[in-house]
């Protein structure tokens, strides 16, 4: 196994270099990362019932999409990412990408212990979520470690309360309560420090290397091209509808791009072919409301 | 010949799927190890490969639904 050492807190990057290493490399490989306050929804879920994408465009927090499965997940500087890639076990198995790291948890000093299918939880709550892809043979095994992570913040941009205003296929993400495992150290240290240490446990001995520039430019490509895009990270919604009482708006959307909205049983048709991105539809909401207020409101009802 | 493209069982005691996304058209021409369609099941999605080459058509499930393992989601005609 070979570590890709690699410091970026750049979201796309980082899964861009999973895709990497996925796609274009062939030996098993693992990588340690930690991104910058981003969501990072499932390959098929629809971010606009997964995701506060209004606040998290307030906050200027990015909403990015992946290649495996499963729910919405807050990524912060206190929250440490790990990626198993390798050759496909013959069955979907998580227990090959489980233990070792609840060992290294353990061996760190934290009580880790394996909970339901594919979460790790310390006396009683989740500090870990996981999610797989396979393809060609390849499977990426990864997952969160919820460290130091603003609990508040993913608290409030990844549990919708008002999902069922949104009917939709796709994904539904499982909220559950979680802690941080900084607290349960014996030896306090920093994000850096415990990824280190994780390093130290689950490489025994692997390689570590950093990518030629070559390879670091087709991370950003991809970057770039892919997880950086409105088309991957919306444009790939599946087709919704979402009501809401106050205001009265009704709307349907596909790929992103809203297909019928009605206020107060009204069409209006400046709504229609709108990209649900926040700015697109906050110019909308500003060009037909009487007020700021109203627009306000009615950008809320949106989203 | 016409076979039954089947919802795979991919661990051990998986009932269903979610068949998520088709990665052809009805009508289109597949060669053996092309992508079919993608499946989440247990936030794992598997890209799911055509055992053979041929025609698939006759698709039986709409992206988003839920199969249970072993039913057929489309049709592949091949050659022999």
């Amino acid at each position: 196994m070979i570590y890709i050492a690699n410091d970026s807190a750049d979201p796309a990057y980082n899964l861009a270099l999973e895709e990497f290493a996925f796609s274009e490399l062939s030996e098993d490989v693992l990588l340690l990362w930690i991104s910058a306050p981003s969501v990072v929804c499932g390959k098929f879920q629809n971010p606009y019932r997964e995701v506060d994408v209004l606040g998290a465009a307030r906050r200027g927090i990015p909403v990015l999409r992946r290649e495996s499965g499963g729910g919405a997940v807050y990524h912060d500087p206190g929250n440490i990412n790990y990626s198993f890639i390798r050759p496909a076990a013959p069955a979907l198995d998580y227990d090959r990408q489980l233990s070792p790291v609840i060992r290294a948890l353990n061996a760190l000093g934290i009580p880790a212990e394996r909970r339901g299918a594919s979460e790790i939880a310390a006396f009683g709550k989740k500090v870990s979520g996981s999610a797989q892809r396979q393809s060609k043979g390849r499977e990426l095994a990864h997952g969160t470690l919820l460290f130091d992570s603003d609990l508040e913040a993913l608290h409030e941009l990844t549990s919708r309360p008002d999902e069922q205003r949104t009917r939709s296929k796709g994904v539904k993400s499982q909220p559950s309560e979680v802690r941080n495992m900084r607290p349960l150290l014996p030896r306090d240290m920093g994000a850096r420090q415990f990824l280190e240490a994780l390093r130290g446990e689950l490489l025994r001995g692997g390689e570590t290397v950093r990518l030629n520039p070559e390879q670091d430019a087709r991370v950003r490509e991809t970057a770039r091209e892919k997880y950086e895009s409105w088309a991957w990270n919306f444009g790939r919604s599946p087709e919704f509808t979402r009501e809401s009482e106050r205001p009265p708006v009704s709307y349907a959307a596909k790929n992103g791009v809203i297909t019928a909205f009605s206020l107060g049983g009204r069409p209006v048709d400046a709504f229609v072919g709108a990209r649900l991105e926040v700015s697109e539809i906050e110019a909308v909401c500003r060009s037909i409301a009487d007020s700021p207020a109203d627009a306000e409101m009615l950008l809320s009802a949106i989203f | 010949m016409k076979q039954q493209i089947l919802m795979p069982k991919l661990r051990p005691g998986m009932e269903k799927g979610v068949l998520c996304a088709w990665s052809v058209r009805p009508g289109e021409r597949v060669e053996k190890g092309d992508v079919l369609f993608e499946v989440e099941t247990d936030k794992v999605v598997s890209q799911i490969e055509a055992d053979d080459s041929g025609i698939v058509s006759g698709f039986l499930a709409d992206e988003g639904d839920e199969v249970a393992v072993g039913q057929p989601v489309a049709t592949l005609e091949t050659e022999q």
